[in-house]
């Protein structure tokens, strides 16, 4: 009996790559924030191991190759991406200067936020990049 | 600005060919050649000359401009 390896298509590679990765990453941030509850560390752990099963699953799964039209729009969802990513950086730059001049932070309280906003970005990117691969461009 | 047409959809029709079929000729996804045939994605130089080789034809034959 022979049995056909299925094929990841490019469209659901990326939503196991950014969209779900960046899922895992945006809600283990968040559970990370009350990580000192019992409850929360158990979701934390389960939303990381999501990130590390969907990276994992993309590595080793036949992938459908990746054409000059998926290229494009994944370089288009990046750069749109990057842009809001820019702004937001700004925005919070300019408020942190204006109202937290003489502020520390915490690295424990900012760590979350960092791996919160990667996730963000990734899920982002990736619902743009399923946008344009079903309206065109 | 003029939009870009093929005629990708009547030569493939009229050759009995799918869209899988042109695209694993021209190695690209089907996904590729239907937002070709309804004028939402503009292909490479390389793309449009594989194209027009599979059909045979000049590539102005296939990829023209409607004002």
């Amino acid at each position: 009996m022979i049995f056909k390896r299925k094929e990841l298509s490019y469209v659901n590679s990326v939503i196991f790559k950014y969209l779900l990765n960046g899922c895992g990453w945006f809600f283990f941030a968040i559970t990370y924030m009350f990580i000192e509850h019992t409850v929360f560390h158990i979701l934390a752990i389960i939303f990381i191991s999501v990130a590390v099963i969907t990276t994992l699953i993309v590595l080793i799964t036949k992938r459908e190759d990746e054409d000059e039209m998926a290229e494009y729009n994944l370089h288009k969802a990046k750069a749109l991406t990057f842009d809001l990513a820019y702004l937001a950086l700004l925005i919070v730059g300019t408020y942190v200067l204006v109202f937290h001049k003489n502020t520390t932070f915490d690295f424990m309280v900012i760590y979350p936020i960092i791996a919160g906003s990667v996730g963000a970005l990734e899920i982002i990117m990736s619902c743009i990049f399923i946008y344009l691969e079903k309206a065109g461009d | 600005m003029p939009e870009l047409v093929t005629k990708i959809y009547k030569l493939r029709k009229k050759r009995n060919m799918q869209q899988a079929e042109l695209a694993s000729l021209v190695g690209v996804r089907r996904e590729t050649i239907g937002k070709l045939e309804n004028g939402k994605y503009n292909p490479s130089l390389k793309l449009a000359m594989d194209i027009a080789k599979v059909f045979d034809k000049k590539v102005e034959d296939i990829f023209f401009f409607k004002d």
